[in-house]
């Protein structure tokens, strides 16, 4: 089963390699179509997988003129979480400077997306989930530190958070 | 009857729910200003700056109480984000197919770079040593 962008950037599928087959055909998906095979999790573009080379060399199909597929049956949005959210609640509760790069990968999603660069928009979104977990470990590490020393009594002093 | 909502999402809407719960009883009765088994802000620690979290502790304690304004002079950005998290969450477990469907507050691009320029402009007015940006030093 595969999944595809649609030139209307909406994500259509999961559909088996058949019908696939027949909307390269139609020419509703052509070679740069971004698709993701069941399974796996990197979009690639549709003339990188050997099982379509044939689909799209045969001389019966209609040439796909069309840059842009047009839209197909509509089964769900991309949903790209942009970690907005997330990485302000890093930025104000965990760690200052890997926050704030989470923060600004966060900003560059929606950006992304809104140009239509759907395999950026991912790539900027993967980026921030990274620096919002560095975040939330790095804030992890640093209290656990600070129980620790606290515990020892080599630090007095009220908190400051 | 269908459950609303599957096992695991279940499980972590309890594992949120308590950890919520506790913390705030914590910052409830325990003022972080008085006592010292909270956890500090390392950044704090070794260069004295205070950074957009300073004084989150101290803000939601204050806020536990129902005291606002106070709340508000620790930390106004803590205090003012408490609603968009909730609905944010509130969009992440109840935006199913059978369930509600709230907008997304944060998917247009303009949302993202203002709370980058807001968390930046705030940092670096809350280290500004001179009235009247001294007032948003926690």
């Amino acid at each position: 089963m595969f999944k595809i962008i649609g030139g209307d950037m909406r994500e259509y599928g999961p559909v088996t390699a058949e019908s696939l087959r027949q909307w390269i055909a139609e020419g509703r998906a052509n070679a740069q179509t971004k698709v993701l095979a069941e399974g796996t999790t990197e979009w690639t573009p549709l003339g990188t997988l050997p099982e379509f080379a044939s689909a799209f060399s045969k001389p019966s199909a209609p040439p796909p003129i069309l840059t842009q597929p047009p839209p197909l049956v509509p089964v769900a949005a991309v949903n790209i979480s942009n970690y907005l959210v997330p990485a302000i609640f890093c930025t104000l509760c965990c760690c200052l400077p890997t926050g704030i790069v989470a923060l600004v990968y966060a900003a560059q999603v929606n950006t992304k997306l809104a140009a239509g660069d759907i395999a950026g928009a991912m790539a900027t979104a993967r980026s921030a989930q990274t620096w919002c977990w560095v975040s939330v470990g790095l804030g992890t590490l640093s209290c656990l530190g600070f129980s620790a020393f606290n515990f020892l009594g080599t630090m007095q002093g009220r908190g400051h958070w | 009857m269908k459950a609303r909502f599957p096992a695991t999402r279940r499980w972590w809407i309890s594992l949120a729910l308590f950890s919520f719960a506790s913390a705030t009883l914590v910052l409830f009765w325990f003022d972080p200003a008085q006592h010292s088994f909270y956890p500090r802000c390392l950044l704090h620690e070794f260069t004295g700056l205070n950074c957009p979290g300073c004084g989150a502790l101290r803000a939601l304690h204050h806020l536990s109480h129902g005291e606002l304004r106070t709340a508000l002079h620790f930390n106004p950005l803590v205090v003012l984000a408490g609603p968009f998290l909730l609905w944010w969450l509130a969009r992440k477990f109840w935006n199913t197919d059978a369930g509600p469907s709230l907008p997304n507050l944060f998917a247009r691009p303009v949302v993202g770079w203002a709370l980058v320029t807001l968390v930046i402009v705030f940092s670096i007015v809350r280290n500004l040593p001179f009235a009247p940006f001294t007032a948003f030093a926690p």
